[in-house]
């Protein structure tokens, strides 16, 4: 034995090494497992979509350091994983892949575009990682499968819900339609159309208009045709604003009632004094007596120096709810957690209570209604009947 | 009154007119002839500014002009009667004419006008006519009249006969004889040979780009068909 | 008056389109460029009447700074993007043109916001005039009255003055009118700026209708111009006027006729295939040597 007297010392080396070795791999493969839950998160930061892509950026950033600052979920901090989609589908697939692929990814919040959360929604399914849209309103996000939720009405609901309260709530009997002519605002106008008949709406004409126009001189003129009870439109603030701007110039003074996505201070920058009086469907509430709510509006006021508009109050809520479930399913494993998302009950988003969702993953929530009194927005109630605007089911 | 001495040029690499010399006497008219593609409307657009010199020069009355900007020569005296007239086709026959003057005061246009008139009656009777509705012979008096308007000293006329009707080359040729008398300075390219030599004093036959004979048109008739074999002549002369 | 009411839209819009269009046909007819950066010019002008607006709160200052400074960005994308590439095929100062249009779009977005800028007070936009039962906007009118004061102005300028003469000469035979002591190139400034006014005036005025100038505004103007200038007859400033009107009108009925399931680009659109089919050679006939 002592032929090799310097064999015994060399052996501990050895062994002393490969278990500092091992000890090390240990360590470093225990460490992002319980540092941090990785969020993906998908935002149009450039291209035209962008303004409501920073929007949503600033509140699921908030949404981050609020749940990180109560001491995170289950014990571990969420650490937020941010792509540019650019609102469009190819870059939608892209960074869904690098978000699965590079990132090892396995929740997403889509805060961006129909045709991100509709391209993202099937990558995300074969993966098996769960993607909440916030505020994407395709069909086909939710049929992708079991992994996908939205948290935003449909448009056929939404319309069905405006038809609700256009002919009980407002008793206003006869109607001028003007819808953008894309997916979102014809399926809305066609949810409307389909229902108006049962609370007594009667459709006298319906207008479309391309989302790049601004000028609705034409419709104008034939609204003041039709000389109706209401004026009921689908569009973008950017449209909206324009239009509710030429319709009360050219003397037309009845209620107009605008579609969810009129819901932008800037709407109301643009139409000005005219923007008085135009009810808002789904819009959220920003009066309600919830301290959460005004500490996010305060907070995302003082961050992004305007006003917190929909889509940035939904990205937010998105992001409590995805937390919510990573707690309620005790683990971040996505199955887990997708399973627990279904399972929400009467959940408090900033938008209101959240009932739950249905068999597609559509969510089933009353909708609130604002109008524009003085330049700002005020309550105009809460549509409850919600078997009025059941989402479509599996 | 001009003096093209080793006058050469083109456009970019091809070469219209190669070493042309010639002398153009006060007072005179110099007939420019040769077939088609010989050069001569090359050589009086490399007077006028119009294209590339690649060598030689152009002087007036004895000042080098060779460097000076197309738009600073009608101010030297020089006038153009472009090949195919190229009047402002929307523009009236007035108007044409105002922009005849352009380089020169307003307040002189009225008389010029009426000289201009003076020698073409028609284009009077034609003043608010858009000159692209004129007959072909009302056309070339406009493009004449435009070019009187720049006060010219030295008129360039290129291919006055073309297209028109023999009474009308007699009534335009007569304009430039009188004109003459006047103590203008032309240069003329014509196809028509027999009218040219008529008029001329001096002639000169470009073929391909070469200068191919010179002399005074009392010469040239005299020398008859041997004069017009140089016109006849094609490339097969041409030396490398 | 329903009917009156839209030709009212109809006329209006027909004059917004000109007093755009018809840089584009000057710009056409001069250099035989198909001028797309116009529309950043006319983006430009709304911009910079809005902005001036809003600081000096002159809506009257806010127009004058634009007819200053509109002119210069119009003359400027001359001097440093055409003047440069004109020795090329035409194609290539106008894929330029697309290129400086995306680029401005963009700029628009980085400088003035994604979201767009309004006026801080724009009570025209909410003035109506009644005449009997037909009803009209400040704007509307403005902009009719505008177009008529432009255009008006521009015939006697190009038939009345030496230096307008001068400009058509160019227009028609830019070699011979150099022979006769015009310059070229000052012309082409003139043009440039002449045109760019007339965009700067639309935009501002469109901007007061719109409430809105966001960094799109261009766009859609900028197609239907080309439209235009197509129908009119590629460089015929009256052909443009005539087209103008009748896409104007045809708009304006026809988003009422046809407005429930084609939107009123598409019918735009429509009317221009059709028309070019009946009259490939556009409103004016033949100049397109
Ligand atoms: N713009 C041009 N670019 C290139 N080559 C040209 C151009 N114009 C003329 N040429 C060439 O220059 C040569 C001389 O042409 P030019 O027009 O001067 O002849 P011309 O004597 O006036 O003929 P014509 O009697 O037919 O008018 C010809 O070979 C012609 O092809
Ligand atoms: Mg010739």
């Amino acid at each position: 034995m002592p032929k090799h007297p310097s064999s015994a010392p060399v052996f501990i080396k050895k062994a002393a090494l490969s278990a500092m070795f091992a000890i090390s791999l240990l360590t470093t493969a225990a460490m992002p497992a319980k540092a941090d839950i990785k969020i993906g998160f998908q935002v149009p930061l450039t291209g035209p979509a962008a303004t409501d892509g920073k929007s949503a950026q600033i509140a699921g950033q908030m949404a981050v350091d609020d749940i990180n600052a109560a001491g995170g979920v289950n014990g571990e901090k969420i650490q937020l994983v941010t792509y540019d989609d650019q609102a469009k589908s190819d870059q939608a697939i892209f960074t869904a892949n690098k978000l699965i692929g590079e990132d090892g990814v396995k929740l997403v919040v889509n805060g961006s575009y129909s045709a991100s959360g509709r391209a993202a929604a099937p990558v995300f399914q074969q993966a098996g990682v769960v993607m909440i849209s916030a505020y994407g309103v395709h069909p086909d996000i939710t049929k992708a499968g079991d992994y996908n939720f939205r948290l935003v009405h449909l448009g056929p609901p939404q319309g069905a819900a405006t038809a609700l309260y256009i002919g009980k709530t407002l008793g206003l009997k006869k109607i001028s339609a003007i819808t953008m002519d894309n997916d979102y605002g014809q399926a809305t106008m066609d949810g409307f159309v389909g229902a108006a008949p049962k609370y007594g709406v009667e459709v006298l004409n319906k207008y479309s208009y391309s989302l790049k126009d601004r000028q609705f001189g034409s419709i104008v003129a034939s609204v003041k045709r039709d000389n109706p009870d209401a004026v009921y439109a689908t569009g973008y603030f950017f449209t909206a604003g324009p239009l509710v701007a030429q319709l009360r110039a050219a003397g037309i003074t009845v209620p107009i009632i605008g579609s969810q996505a009129f819901d932008s201070e800037k709407f109301i920058e643009i139409a000005g004094p005219a923007a008085d009086g135009t009810y808002i469907m789904d819009s959220f509430d920003r009066d309600r007596k919830d301290e959460k709510l005004q500490k996010f509006f305060s907070g995302f006021k003082e961050k992004a120096g305007y006003s917190p508009e929909g889509v940035a109050a939904i990205t937010y809520s998105s992001f409590m709810l995805m937390a919510d479930a990573i707690k309620r399913a005790g683990s971040a494993e996505p199955a887990k957690v997708r399973d627990a998302l279904a399972a929400t009950k009467n959940f408090p988003i900033l938008e209101g209570t959240l009932n739950g969702f249905n068999s597609l993953h559509e969510i089933i929530m009353p909708i609130s209604v604002n109008v524009i009194k003085d330049g700002k927005f005020k309550s105009a109630g809460m549509i409850t009947d919600l078997d009025a605007f059941a989402p479509p089911e599996k | 009154m001009l003096t093209l001495d080793r006058l050469s040029c083109g456009y970019g690499s091809v070469q219209a007119a190669h070493d042309v010399s010639l002398h153009v006497t006060k007072g005179s008219i110099f007939a420019l002839l040769g077939p088609n593609g010989a050069g001569k409307t090359s050589t009086i657009m490399a007077v006028m500014g119009h294209i590339d010199i690649q060598g030689g020069s152009i002087l007036l009355e004895g000042a080098d002009i060779t460097k000076r900007r197309a738009i600073d020569r009608v101010r030297l005296g020089v006038a153009l009667v472009p090949e195919g007239r190229q009047l402002f086709s929307d523009l009236t026959v007035d108007e044409n004419l105002t922009v005849g003057g352009y380089a020169f005061p307003a307040s002189s246009d009225a008389a010029k006008r009426e000289r201009v008139f003076s020698y073409f009656p028609r284009l009077y009777e034609r003043r608010n006519q858009m000159s692209g509705s004129l007959s072909g012979g009302e056309q070339q008096m406009l493009a004449i009249g435009r070019a009187l308007m720049a006060e010219p000293r030295l008129l360039l006329v290129d291919e006055l006969s073309l297209g028109l009707m023999p009474k009308m080359v007699d009534l335009c040729l007569d304009a430039l004889l009188a004109l003459k008398r006047e103590g203008l300075t032309i240069v003329l390219i014509e196809q028509n040979t027999a009218r040219a030599l008529d008029v001329a004093d001096q002639v000169c036959v470009l073929s391909s780009g070469l200068q191919v004979y010179q002399g005074t048109a009392a010469e040239a008739k005299a020398a008859g068909s041997m004069f017009a074999k140089f016109l006849g002549m094609g490339d097969e002369v041409a030396p490398g | 008056m329903y009917y009156v009411d839209l030709a009212v839209t109809g006329i209006s819009f027909g004059c917004m389109y000109a007093m755009m269009a018809v840089g584009l046909t000057l710009v056409y007819g001069l250099l035989r460029i198909l001028h797309v950066a116009h529309a950043a010019v006319f983006a430009l002008g709304a911009y910079v009447v809005v902005l001036v607006a809003n600081a000096t709160g002159s809506l009257i200052l806010g127009f004058l700074a634009s007819i200053l400074i509109t002119p210069l960005f119009g003359v400027a994308i001359y001097r440093l993007l055409y003047q440069p590439l004109l020795k090329y095929r035409p194609d290539v100062p106008m894929i330029a043109s697309v290129g400086l249009l995306v680029l401005m779009q963009d700029a628009f977005r980085i400088v003035f916001g994604e979201q767009g800028v309004t006026f801080r007070s724009n009570p025209l936009a909410f003035t109506t005039f009644n005449l009997g039962s037909v009803t009209f906007n400040a704007v509307q009118l403005a902009l009719v009255i505008s177009a008529v004061v432009i255009f008006v102005g521009l015939h006697v300028f190009t038939t009345r003055t030496r230096m307008g003469i001068g400009w058509r000469a160019t227009v028609s035979r830019p070699q011979i009118a150099t022979s006769f002591g015009i310059d070229s190139i000052k012309v082409r400034y003139l043009n440039f700026a002449i045109g760019s006014a007339l965009a700067a005036i639309a935009g501002g005025l469109v901007a007061l209708l719109n409430n809105l100038v966001d960094p799109s505004i261009g766009a859609v103007v900028s197609y239907k111009a080309l439209a235009i200038i197509v129908l009119g007859g590629l460089g015929s400033v009256r052909g443009t006027l005539i087209a103008s009107l009748v896409l104007g009108l045809v708009e304006a009925y026809g988003t009422v006729f046809i407005g429930d399931w084609l939107d009123r680009d598409a019918i735009a659109f429509l009317a221009l295939i059709a028309l070019l089919m009946i009259r490939p050679q556009g409103f004016t006939g033949a100049r397109t040597a």
